[in-house]
């Protein structure tokens, strides 16, 4: 099973960066919880691979790798989603603040051509 | 009355001296006992151009802003439009700066504000002249004036000519929210929404080469499209504004 190890020593790894994140008050609390339930969710299923058929079955899945998949899938979108809305508001902000140095530049402009 | 022609331009170097010098000459021209009181500013925004079009719309007589990087026209429209207001504009004229229109048009876009007829005046190629129009640009201008009249419930015989004049308290009223192209349908959505009076005259415009280059791709269509549809969602839900 040298594939549970080598995920299990990456979920290791990236809980002990999300650890030095947070330490270093980079990332805040909320968001190292929700990173520490995911990799705790990431260490079970890779531990215990037959427990996601449970809960597959339970939701009406016949495979477990399949419930992982579908999972995936809305966390990418969702993912997408968010990264598509902070762009937006990224690109009106790059806006507001060209605007306001060209505003700003003309006004200067302006108040040299009155006192001459 | 001061009137501010607002011209967004973006790598225009070839033509924004003419059209700047052309547009004095027609405003200079016109009757001042039509047009009381006339005074006027042209003032051009640089839209992150990496030619020379910023000293050449200087050197025209000009008043020119620049946009440090590109923004698109909608957004270098908002920068002139605010600059306007804060100058104290009664009239401000949208215009494009690839020589598409004629800027004897003016007088025509503007009598109706000035004999206070209606707040805001669109110009129309297809009342007036489109000279050299594809039928494949038509076409797809014609499938924006449909759109228009379902999407903002407007009904004009051409949605995106970008000649139009409005008053000082129709331009605080749109806001425009698009920095991309999409702005003249959203100019027209919100004419209607704020239940604006507006009145459409006939104008030219002229298809040359050098415009059709520069001009807008009609695979943009769809794009424009896209954003006003997610426009509105967006601001329906995340209410933002």
């Amino acid at each position: 099973m040298y594939i549970q190890i080598i995920l299990l020593l990456i979920a290791v790894f990236m809980l002990g960066k999300a650890w030095d994140k947070f330490k270093r008050k980079q990332i805040s609390q909320f968001s190292f919880g929700v990173w520490i339930i995911f990799y705790l969710i990431f260490v079970v299923v890779v531990a215990y691979p037959h427990s996601t058929t449970y809960i597959a079955h339970i939701v009406g899945i016949g495979r477990g790798a399949d419930l992982v998949m579908y999972a995936a899938f809305i966390l990418i979108f969702y993912t997408l989603f968010n990264i598509f809305i902070r762009l937006k508001e990224l690109d009106k902000n790059i806006t507001i603040i060209t605007r306001h140095l060209s505003l700003k530049d003309a006004e200067k402009h302006f108040d040299n051509h009155d006192q001459k | 009355m001061f009137v501010c022609v607002v011209i967004p331009a973006f790598n225009e170097q070839t033509t924004i001296k003419d059209v700047v010098q052309n547009l004095t000459k027609s405003l200079m021209k016109l009757d001042r006992k039509q047009f009381l009181d006339l005074q006027f500013k042209i003032v051009v925004v640089d839209d992150g151009s990496v030619d020379q079009t910023g000293f050449k719309a200087q050197g025209a007589g000009a008043m020119v802003l620049r946009h440090c990087v590109n923004r698109g026209q909608g957004a270098a429209l908002v920068t002139g439009i605010n600059y306007s207001l804060a100058r104290g504009a009664d009239i401000i004229v949208h215009m494009d700066g690839d020589g598409q229109h004629d800027s004897e048009d003016l007088k025509i876009l503007l009598l109706p504000l000035f004999n206070k007829e209606c707040d805001v005046v669109l110009g129309s190629r297809f009342l007036g002249q489109a000279i050299n129009i594809n039928i494949t640009k038509f076409l797809v201008l014609k499938g924006g004036v449909l759109f228009t009249r379902i999407f903002s419930g407007i009904s004009v015989t051409d949605s995106h000519c970008g000649l139009r004049a409005l008053t000082r308290q129709a331009s605080l009223k749109i806001k425009i929210d698009q920095d991309g192209m999409a702005h003249a349908s959203e100019i027209l959505d919100k004419i209607q929404s704020n239940n604006l009076v507006f009145k459409e005259v006939p104008v030219t415009v002229r298809y040359t080469k050098y415009s059709k280059s520069k001009g807008q791709s009609i695979f943009n269509a769809y794009r424009i499209v896209w954003n006003l549809v997610w426009e509105k969602i967006y601001n329906k839900y995340c209410n933002r504004h």
